[in-house]
């Protein structure tokens, strides 16, 4: 008898243990360290699927939003407070802290978010006190730069692996080249001489795409000429401007601005008054949702492509809804569901930035 | 006689420069392109609207504001360095520089619009020499280098200030848009620029003009000026009052475009020698010059366009070691 109570206590006790063990180390077992490689070439060592994340590239944020782990988010970039649509995804980005400011890491804030991995714009990463700082504290960092769409849809795979939600990126990234496919099927039946010549301006007027960088990549996908990117422009902190002689010299058939109110600027200053898309008022702000679409730093590259592809080739594209591909877009891939009323905020570039 | 000479020749250079300026840009215009353009302004014939748009709505607005931007930075900074007796002392001595890029980089972190930063970053350049006016008034002793000081005191906290500013800006949007207003450009020129920013310019620069006599007088110092039966207070207020005006004019328009306030001035003096009377008038031709040229050469170097800071700096500092070794600093 007194030998069965033994048994009987011995077994309680084992069958806690492997309760506990079961509870505690197997999960575990299975997220073995696995590794992801940043746009430097750098195969960066996870221990486990990261819990804290820290964006401070603003790119990177809107990813990981995407990906649903937007709430993960310990520590973000100024940027991405402004963002009407990614607060109404994640209202409490608006407390996140702020440990980096032009491209300068405030460590001591940022160690205070605890992260686990730590996404970095390539400019902050080509600073080496910045780089020693993480490295001191063992902080595993991802380099986010991109400098075409077949980067830019590298580095979101490798965030979704990063950061557990591979399939999520996959199907993003599917979308992408689904896109760039529709687009070509017909763009490639337009002549050279057919097509359209535009100009895009980012932010201020004068600033533009060079060559070799994704918007000089997109553009082309969306079946125009873009006509900077042929110039050897002056870079200014990483940013391209052109001189207005020379933009006149371009005489762009359409111009895309992606800033809110430049588009009047253009079409109203005389000294604009000389190009072809002025004349004939083809100057259209490119629409702004999560991100500036067509952005360097922009998540919707691919509605940005068939935009741009439907507003200068309006006969050739009548076939693509594109209230409808926006409004499937973001909710297959944000959760979010938009209203008519927001959609048109979208494509006007009203107001979709505001000020924290 | 000699006189007379002197003055056609401080406005026949300029004038030749900014017609010659006219035919320079990236847009290929032929002379005959230009000439049309301008006489068919004149003989109301027809003409190509792209040529007529490069010429009178690009090129003639910059050249005219360049101008003017640098006559009056010269002429304020050959102002101040008589006045203070300091030939280290530029146009923006009194923190208007700072003031106006701290106004400036305010407000285009607070309104959307570009249009607020004009008067902004005028009000703000006024406000900074105020205040150094205010400093100076705290001691009765040596007023000069009480305002001095305090022109550095206050020129220092407005550019902790922009920096500060520069710090918070949203690095997509606001920060860009802050450097390139501190670095320096004529790109925005155009002909409101001209009339709204021209008024505080030319009351300047004509104020100045006025008490070039009187400079002499004030830089021999305060007790030999009173002594001479000048109001030194009122004359120093007066002189501060046009120079401030005519460079927070210029720096609201062109943003901060270094180097021309303190320079200039002294390639007048080693020109034309110390006497108030002739470097105030070449201070005034000579800024003109500067500008035009460096602006031509800021449109035809690259397909883009360098701040004018960096060209100022880089033409300037031979231009004026040439000058120092020709003249070997004799009318200094």
């Amino acid at each position: 008898m007194m030998q069965y109570v033994h048994f009987k206590r011995y077994a309680k006790s084992v069958a806690i243990r492997l309760l506990f063990t079961a509870l505690f180390f197997i999960p575990k077992a299975y997220c073995e360290p696995f590794h992801v490689t940043d746009s430097a070439g750098r195969r960066v060592l996870l221990e486990n699927a990261p819990e804290r994340i820290a964006c401070l590239y603003a790119f990177t944020g809107h990813v990981v939003t995407m990906l649903g782990r937007g709430g993960d988010m310990v520590a973000i970039v100024n940027g991405l407070k402004k963002d009407v649509l990614l607060n109404r995804i994640q209202p409490e980005i608006r407390n996140t802290p702020v440990p980096a400011r032009g491209g300068v890491i405030h460590i001591e804030a940022l160690l205070k978010t605890r992260p686990d991995i730590v996404f970095l714009k390539p400019d902050t990463a080509t600073i080496a006190s910045e780089i020693k700082k993480l490295e001191q504290f063992n902080l595993p960092y991802f380099i986010a730069g991109y400098r075409s769409m077949a980067q830019q849809m590298t580095i979101i795979e490798q965030i979704g692996k990063a950061v557990g939600k591979t399939n999520k990126a996959k199907a993003y990234t599917q979308y992408y080249r689904n896109v760039i496919s529709r687009v070509k099927q017909v763009t490639d039946h337009i002549g050279q001489k057919e097509r359209i010549r535009i100009y895009h301006s980012s932010n201020e007027p004068t600033r533009t795409d060079a060559p070799g960088t994704l918007e000089a990549d997109w553009t082309k996908a969306a079946g125009v000429i873009n006509v900077s990117v042929e110039s050897r422009l002056q870079a200014r902190g990483g940013k391209y401007f052109a001189d207005i002689e020379q933009i006149i010299l371009w005489n762009p058939d359409v111009i895309i601005v992606n800033e809110d109110g430049v588009d009047h600027e253009i079409l109203t200053d005389q000294k604009w008054a000389p190009i072809k898309a002025v004349n004939q008022k083809k100057v259209f702000p490119i629409p702004v949702g999560i991100s500036r679409w067509g952005h360097p730093g922009g998540l919707e590259t691919p509605l940005a492509i068939l935009w741009t592809a439907q507003k200068v080739y309006p006969q050739r594209f009548e076939h693509i809804d594109l209230k409808a591909e926006i409004r499937n877009f973001y909710h297959r891939f944000f959760n979010l569901d938009l209203t008519d009323d927001m959609i048109d905020k979208i494509l006007a570039n009203q107001n979709m930035r505001r000020d924290p | 006689m000699r006189l007379t000479r002197f003055y056609i020749i401080l406005v026949t250079i300029p004038a030749l420069l900014a017609g010659i300026s006219i035919f320079f840009g990236r847009y290929p215009l032929t002379i005959e392109n230009v000439f049309n353009v301008l006489f068919g302004l004149v003989l109301n014939h027809n003409v190509d609207p792209t040529h007529l748009g490069i010429v009178v709505h690009i090129r003639l607005p910059r050249i005219i504001l360049g101008a003017m931007v640098g006559a009056s930075l010269s002429v304020s900074g050959a102002a101040f360095q008589g006045m203070f007796r300091n030939p280290l002392v530029s146009s923006g001595m009194l923190g208007v520089s700072s003031g106006a890029g701290f106004g400036a980089a305010l407000a285009l972190i607070l309104f959307d619009h570009f249009f607020w930063v004009y008067p902004f970053s005028f009000g703000f350049g006024l406000i900074a020499v105020l205040l150094c006016f205010i400093i100076g008034r705290f001691t009765s002793a040596n007023q000069s280098i009480t305002l001095v000081l305090g022109g550095v005191i206050v020129g220092s906290v407005f550019s902790a200030l922009i920096s500060f500013l520069k710090y918070v800006a949203d690095p997509m949007d606001e920060l860009p848009a802050i450097v390139f207003w501190l670095m320096g450009s004529l790109s925005r020129a155009d002909y409101t620029h001209i009339l709204v920013a021209g008024i505080p310019m030319i009351a300047g620069t004509i104020g100045l003009i006025a008490v070039k006599w009187k400079l002499n007088v004030l830089a021999m110092g305060d007790r030999e000026a009173q002594s001479l039966g000048l109001n030194v207070k009122a004359y120093r207020l007066f002189v501060i009052i046009c120079a401030t005006l005519a460079t927070a004019g210029a720096v609201c328009v062109s943003g901060v475009i270094g180097w021309i306030g303190l320079v200039v001035p002294h390639m007048g003096r080693m020109l034309t020698g110390n006497d108030n009377r002739r470097l105030i008038p070449a201070c005034i031709s000579i800024g003109a010059c500067f500008l035009i040229i460096v602006d031509d050469i800021s449109r035809l170097l690259t397909s883009s366009e360098m701040p004018l800071g960096i060209l100022t700096s880089i033409l300037g500092g031979p231009f004026f070691i040439y000058l120092l070794k020709k003249t070997k600093g004799r009318q200094w």
